[in-house]
């Protein structure tokens, strides 16, 4: 019975001791696939990868009105936050995404800004990628057009040395914002040169024909900018009624540093509703742009050049409006065909004493612009409605100092004083605008 | 107007030529690193960021945007990318 008792705990005792050690074996096992597991995880090349970048911006205006100072105003400018969302898919496939969110100021004639109150909240643009070969592009969705590089490039707070576009370039004047539909895009070295190209197939833009009158004055003036007929409305989007516009740029740096660029952009479109009288009338862009950027030692420091001119040529058309009186009578009004070309440009100069020692003077950076809009004659596109035919040209010399607090962040402080030929019926100065804005890209 | 829509056609038939000729034939890499391609290239819209602006992640997903965007040579590109991770 002893010898029993001492064989079992002898057994009990030999069993523990290889339940612990195999248990031991098995944790170190465990440990060990865990730790390669870990291991591998690390290593692993992620084919995912999610950013998220952007900006926010705010700031103040002050209106002074030579007619009238009762017109003199402060306010707040546009305040927003754009966030901008980039997906990539194993470095050939990337979706890249901005949405605009937008507390818009009071109408800001000359400036630029937008006139819509209240909060306002956009998708700007959304496009899929993909990386066909070392030159070739393609992307499918919504983008910003190649008209010059303004748009694309140049009108983001962080990239735009002044606050405001220039009049009649970028959203909003002779360019649409973005476009909808197909573009394919690269660039190539040639020699120690370089160039790039940006080929567009996208929705065109609708001709405003006088038929979206909303609203006239007692005498059937007009009012305001709704008497907009024969302008192209680049916001409207009806695939199915309208035609394709095509187009792109060429750009071409010729020097290795990379510090000019010279771009050439063409489009070409039909842009009248189909099944209308205007179904023919078609339009055409010719664009030049030019940017160049140098660190000069002589003056120590960066020096920014830029400049864009915009032709829009639309087809000759007959407009009328129809609208009823406030006597209740049907009246219409035809305007003679008149010559529908417009163009626009500005020239702007930056410097920057990047290269001296003071660190508060090198965060410094002061900017001129010059810029003009023609506008055609013969149109009602004036405040004053179908009387002011002879509307002419806008422009406007304007100046920004900006300060640098880092790469990334900086306030602005600017003067725009505008000229507008026969402004209410005389060539008198339309109010000027100062500006401080405040941005931060993240 | 048809004139315009010819020289249109012409100036990006030509382009296309170019771009397919060009791509069937070898390309010589710059001799510049990816710290000078970087201050040349992206200095000439904003202020350039620095290398610990963004990971390394968010650098891969930043310059293949910038490639497409900026239409930068992809030799180029991946050089500037390069550097701004680290790799370089």
């Amino acid at each position: 019975m002893k010898k029993s008792i001492i064989l079992v705990l002898m057994a009990l005792w030999f069993n523990t001791l290889t339940s612990w050690a195999q248990n031991g074996n098995l944790n170190d096992t465990l440990l060990s696939i865990i730790s390669k597991l870990d291991k591998i995880e690390a290593e692993k090349t992620t084919t995912n990868k999610f950013v998220m970048l952007g900006d926010a911006f705010t700031g103040v205006r002050y209106t002074n009105d030579p007619h009238n100072s009762k017109n003199n105003r402060l306010t707040t400018t546009t305040t927003g936050v754009n966030p901008v969302f980039l997906w990539t898919v194993k470095d050939k496939l990337i979706v890249e995404s901005e949405v605009e969110f937008q507390l818009r100021g009071d109408n800001t004639s000359g400036s630029g800004f937008a006139a819509d109150e209240g909060l306002a909240i956009e998708l700007e643009y959304m496009n899929l990628g993909y990386i066909v070969n070392k030159y070739l592009t393609f992307r499918i969705g919504s983008f910003f057009s190649s008209y010059g590089t303004f748009e694309d490039w140049q009108h983001q707070r962080l990239t735009n040395r002044m606050i405001s576009r220039p009049l009649g370039i970028g959203h909003g004047g002779l360019e649409p914002g973005t476009s909808l539909g197909l573009n394919f895009r690269g660039a190539f070295p040639v020699g120690s040169a370089r160039l790039n190209y940006s080929l567009d197939v996208v929705n065109a833009p609708t001709l405003v024909t006088g038929s979206e009158v909303e609203a006239t004055d007692s005498s059937g003036a007009l009012k305001g900018t709704k008497a907009v007929a024969g302008q192209l409305d680049y916001e409207v989007i009806k695939d199915g009624r309208i035609s394709k516009a095509i187009g792109g740029r060429i750009g071409f740096i010729p020097f290795p540093n990379s510090s000019l660029e010279l771009g050439v952009s063409a489009h070409h479109g039909k842009v009248g509703e189909r099944g209308t009288q205007y179904e023919n009338v078609a339009a055409n862009f010719l664009g030049f742009d030019l940017s160049y950027t140098k660190d000069i030692e002589d003056i120590k420091g960066t020096v920014l050049f830029r400049g864009q001119y915009d032709h829009l040529a639309v087809d000759k058309a007959t407009y009328s409006y129809s609208f009823t009186d406030n006597g209740g009578n049907q009246k219409t009004i035809n305007l003679a065909p008149f010559d529908n070309k417009s163009d626009a440009y500005y020239l702007q100069l930056s410097y920057r004493p990047s290269m001296i020692k003071d660190k508060f003077l090198r965060r410094l950076e002061l900017t001129g612009r010059y810029c003009v809009q023609n506008i055609p004659t013969g149109t009602t596109w004036a405040n004053d409605g179908p009387t002011a035919r002879t509307y002419g040209y806008k422009s406007q010399f304007g100046v920004c100092l900006n300060y640098w607090i880092e790469w990334n962040a900086v306030i602005k402080f600017s003067y725009e004083g505008n000229q507008w030929q026969n402004y209410r019926n005389s060539a008198t100065k339309p109010p000027q605008n100062y500006f401080v804005q405040m941005a931060i890209g993240f | 107007m048809k004139k315009f829509v010819w020289i249109m056609i012409i100036i990006f038939a030509g382009t296309l030529s170019s771009i397919f000729f060009i791509s069937c034939a070898s390309s010589k890499l710059t001799s510049k690193d990816g710290g000078m391609l970087w201050s040349e290239n992206c200095g000439r819209c904003h202020n350039a960021p620095g290398k610990s602006a963004y990971t390394s992640k968010e650098w891969s997903a930043i310059g293949l945007h910038m490639r497409m965007r900026a239409q930068i040579p992809a030799e180029e590109a991946d050089k500037i990318i390069a550097f701004l991770k680290g790799e370089d």
